[in-house]
């Protein structure tokens, strides 16, 4: 027993510094932005702020904006992480054949990955200008539209602008997750489907499906959960423009632009209990998939 | 000459008992091999001594000291790993000297000590290279060599040769016998084969369900197995068992039973020594024949041989060369396997008649005790 | 007949698909390759959408350095990006060790509560982190975006070294155990070097992702001193917002963005590894 108690005793030490580390930079700030959504703290001294209660809550119930910001978010994940998940899924099986230049294809997918998120929207904007893009160019020229599309400029266009771009920039991330899935599974079940006569179509819908779901459902808690707190792809591709504001960019408004710090912690300690609530969704989900297969 | 003793030791995981009171004293000098199925606790034993698990209960003693509480490195045991858990970073002579560091050996010192054990093992020419570039038996070689520069008081072998193909298995079997008589240490070796159990060890311990069946040497198990179970365990193929059932008693001494298929014979069986188990010696009573397929022959047409004869039906044979297993079924719907040498041609379908001798006969009671050994019957 | 057809069908079925794999490679690339050609049109050539650009300037790569704003935010991005790295390596390794080898009371707990604040908004300390960099003095300074970049880096690498430290066969601990090591040289003799591939990819992945990060940088930096990148690329704008300065956006996209593409195509392979052995095993 003395062993072990010493050993649980390393464990700690060398575990002390991640914890202290975590707990200044996370715990602390988290629960101050708890207790701060609870005062009319501003900006210029946020140290000195009188408890109001619930007052910014009340406030932030009652504003179309804020309710416009959780609207646009939750259905910019519900457009986007299902179109990245059919994608991914897509890549991935392509990826997942032997051919000449897989390596190729496999680095060519991972670009879009790893160029900052500000520097595509950068350069999605570049391509979507209403006057000088090349898409509105090319579109015209191929004649599927008439005159060039105000891609970032109308309020429902830009929405869309928004979930391509962010397809276009997080499909990669779930096509390599998916790979590895496919990659991980039982080989030999698919040769003996194969030996067995199966047809391709149903190999996949009736083994490969299955067997991918729990990588499947990670996959799709990674990206749901990036997508409610999505901030930077937005606030470039229409900064400003309350259409499209997310509630990342609604909470940060407040907070800076505004000053409220109070306030916009309360937007922020929100979001937070939407992401908290739609973890505890997916994770029964698994459960429940775990124990149905069982 | 290091002693091991354990006395009492108990292991459960999570309330889920491995080890179930083990007492056991492992002589110096020599090699103790636990065997047993695989879960039967005989690595978790193994892990007990060398301090990598602590007994739930129990002390566990080397050289006469209570090393319960000690670590690994202070009970100056060495184990050599099923895996050989080589470090793949480190070349070979750094494998080795790997310990010797930590101890804080001098630089000469170290350098002496592992080319020294390089040449024991042959491995002297491959010091400069990493564990990935050698072969399956030169990665045993020098997992073997990292404890021996050690000078440990004891060896512990997990499982050392399951790795190995069939072949090299054979030649590294023999190696390790050269090095137990070079080394003259203390050695346990852990293994589920019997037969390298019974080649490599002066002392065998078998295990079932966390606790020892039965300690001896080779022979003594092969001679004398306490039960069913250790002795369908040691030699190979293994023991045929045919079922029976008690007559009358002859004599104190002499016992006729009926096998199944209506043949009878007297065995010798010392009736006081078993007088407390009254019960199971009654007429009718059932009882387990074991017989080894090496001793039975095939009965000869020519001459009359003393003793009981079986009649059956070739039903497969295996033919080895210079051998053959036939495996015999018998009217009564029970098998045994025979081991024939010399003209081994024997058609499948074949009637044949065996000829076994009372004094080969194990004999178990319904418990599946052994009633005897065969040791005092000399053997032919 | 026959057959030929079959190899006819075959043959369409595999053309196909080669063209199903050059689409998705030209989807992911033009992007970017349309950045680098914008960035060396000059003038009112960069209106022009031409695929191929008929002369090539450095114009816009020049116009971004004469501003000494680009020069600082890539300094700074660098500094900010290798410290929070090497902190964040440092930290994750040794929790990493303790979490994936040494089992102790509450160890599920503690990877259940780094695995939460991997995926908490980031939104939601904003104000909380505010407060403390204003109390620690270290508002507009790149320590500020250091110690708030720790928020995403460290869980994010301790849960990853944890997978790959998990991934080392317990025998070659436990022979390091018999040999006569402690914790502390199993870590850095054993473990160390042979996880030091993993080690790269994952420090390689929190690099991408503090070379990225943008919410921070941009709320807890002021002046062009402090900025990073991401940041600096936002502010580039010109004398109106309906006249942004394109073929400097697009050099300094090049410039920030090639160092990434260069890393991912030399590290294709760990990269991956890295990515999928926090995730599957979650």
């Amino acid at each position: 027993m003395q062993q072990h108690s010493s050993l649980s005793k390393t464990a700690w030490l060398f575990m002390t510094p991640c914890l202290l580390v975590l707990f200044v930079v996370a715990a602390w700030p988290l629960l101050r932005t708890f207790m701060l959504s609870l005062t009319n703290a501003r900006l210029e001294d946020i140290t000195h702020a009188q408890w109001i209660g619930s007052a910014n809550f009340r406030d932030l119930f009652v504003d179309a904006e804020w309710w416009g910001a959780v609207t646009n978010t939750l259905l910019f994940a519900a457009f986007s992480v299902p179109c990245e998940a059919i994608l991914g899924l897509m890549i991935a099986l392509v990826l997942h054949k032997t051919f000449k230049g897989r390596g190729l294809l496999r680095a060519a997918v991972l670009v879009p990955w790893a160029i900052p998120t500000i520097v595509s929207a950068r350069m999605w904007g570049w391509m979507l200008h209403d006057v000088y893009g090349i898409i509105n160019e090319l579109l015209v020229r191929l004649g599927a539209i008439a005159a060039p599309l105000p891609w970032t400029a109308s309020p429902t266009l830009s929405f869309v602008t928004i979930v391509l771009v962010d397809v276009w920039k997080t499909t990669p991330f779930m096509a390599l997750l998916l790979l590895a899935g496919l990659q991980a599974l039982p080989q030999d079940c698919f040769e003996a489907a194969l030996v067995d006569g199966v047809s391709r179509k149903r190999i996949f819908f009736r083994i490969t499906m299955p067997l991918l779901r729990p990588t499947l459902i990670i996959a799709l808690i990674f990206r749901t959960l990036d997508a409610l707190r999505v901030f930077d792809l937005v606030y470039i591709l229409s900064s400003g423009d309350s259409n499209t504001e997310t509630m990342s960019i609604y909470a940060r408004r407040h907070f800076v632009d505004y000053a409220n710090v109070g306030y916009g912690s309360a937007a922020a300690v929100c979001l937070f209990f939407v992401v908290a609530l739609v973890t505890v969704f997916y994770i029964n989900m698994g459960r429940r998939n775990i124990l149905g297969d069982a | 000459m290091t002693t091991i003793v354990l006395k009492d030791v108990t292991k459960s995981f999570k309330d889920h008992p491995i080890i179930n009171g083990v007492n056991l004293t492992i002589e110096g000098n020599a090699c103790t091999a636990l065997v047993g199925p695989s879960g039967c606790g005989k690595s978790t034993l193994l892990r007990l001594i060398c301090g990598l698990e602590e007994p739930t209960t129990g002390e566990i003693y080397v050289d006469g000291s209570c090393v319960n509480r000690l670590p690994p490195v202070a009970r100056g045991i060495a184990m050599v790993f099923q895996s050989y858990a080589l470090y793949p970073h480190m070349t070979v002579f750094d494998n080795m000297a790997f310990a010797l560091k930590i101890a804080g050996c001098s630089k000469t010192d170290i350098a002496r000590r592992v080319q020294h054990a390089a040449k024991t093992l042959k491995v002297d020419h491959l010091l400069d290279r990493t564990p990935k570039q050698l072969s399956g038996g030169q990665r045993q070689r020098v997992a073997i060599g990292r404890a021996i520069v050690r000078h440990p008081k004891a060896f512990l072998f997990d499982e050392p040769l399951s790795n190995l193909d069939a072949a090299l298995r054979l030649q590294m079997r023999y190696e390790l016998a050269r090095l137990k008589a070079e080394l003259n240490t203390t050695m346990v070796y852990v293994t589920h084969d019997q037969g390298e159990a019974m080649t490599l060890a002066d002392t065998i311990v078998i295990m079932r369900e966390g606790a020892i069946e039965q300690q001896g040497t080779p022979l003594e198990l092969y001679r004398s197995p306490k039960n069913l179970f250790v002795a369908s365990f040691i030699g190979s193929p293994t023991m045929n068992f045919l079922h029976a059932i008690i007559v009358a008693w002859q004599d104190d001494q002499h016992l006729n039973i009926r096998l199944r298929s209506g043949e009878t014979l007297v065995v010798q069986v010392p009736y006081e020594a078993l007088k407390w188990k009254e019960s199971l010696l009654e007429e009718g009573s059932e009882l387990t024949v074991g017989i080894r397929p090496e001793n039975l022959t095939e009965a000869s047409s020519r001459r009359k041989q003393a003793g009981t004869h079986l009649k059956g039906r070739v039903s497969l044979v295996e033919n080895l060369g210079h051998e053959a297993y036939v495996y015999v079924s018998l009217p009564v719907g029970e098998h045994v396997k025979v081991r024939l040498t010399g003209n081994c041609n024997y058609a499948i379908g074949r009637d044949i008649s065996l000829f076994l001798r009372s004094e080969d006969c194990h004999i178990f009671d319904s418990n599946g005790e052994a009633m005897r050994g065969l040791k005092e019957i000399p053997l032919c | 007949m026959n057959s030929t057809a079959l190899v006819l069908r075959r043959g369409l079925r595999r053309l196909a698909f080669y063209c199903f794999c050059v689409m998705i490679a030209s989807l992911c690339l033009f992007p970017f390759y349309w950045a680098v050609v914008s960035s060396f049109k000059g003038g009112t050539e960069i209106f022009a959408t031409d695929l191929i650009p008929r002369c090539l300037t450095w114009q816009n790569y020049f116009t971004i350095f004469q501003d000494t704003t680009f020069g600082y935010a890539f300094v700074n991005s660098v500094i900010v990006s290798f410290s929070t790295v090497s902190i964040a390596l440092l930290v994750a390794t040794l929790a990493s060790f303790a979490l994936a080898r040494i089992p102790f009371r509450g160890r599920k707990r503690v990877l259940c509560a780094i695995l939460s604040v991997t995926m908490f908004p980031q939104v939601a300390i904003l104000s909380g982190m505010f407060e403390l960099i204003r109390v620690l003095d270290l508002y507009n300074q790149r320590s500020a975006l250091i110690l708030s970049y720790m928020t995403m880096t460290v869980p994010f690498t301790t849960w990853t070294l944890t997978s790959f430290m998990r991934e080392v066969p317990k025998e070659l601990e436990e022979a390091a155990i018999i040999d006569g090591a402690g914790s502390f040289t199993i870590l850095t003799k054993i473990f160390f070097p042979i996880v030091s591939p993993a080690l790269v990819t994952t420090g390689l992945l929190a690099f991408i992702a503090a070379w990225n990060e943008f919410l921070f940088a941009l709320t807890f930096t002021l002046t062009d001193k402090a900025r990073t990148v991401p940041v600096a690329i936002a502010m580039l704008s010109g004398a109106s917002q309906h006249e942004l300065p394109w073929g400097n956006i697009m050099a300094a996209s090049v410039l920030v963005t090639l160092p990434l593409v260069a890393l991912v195509m030399i590290f294709q392979r760990r990269i991956i590894s890295g990515l999928t052995a926090g995730a599957i095993k979650g």
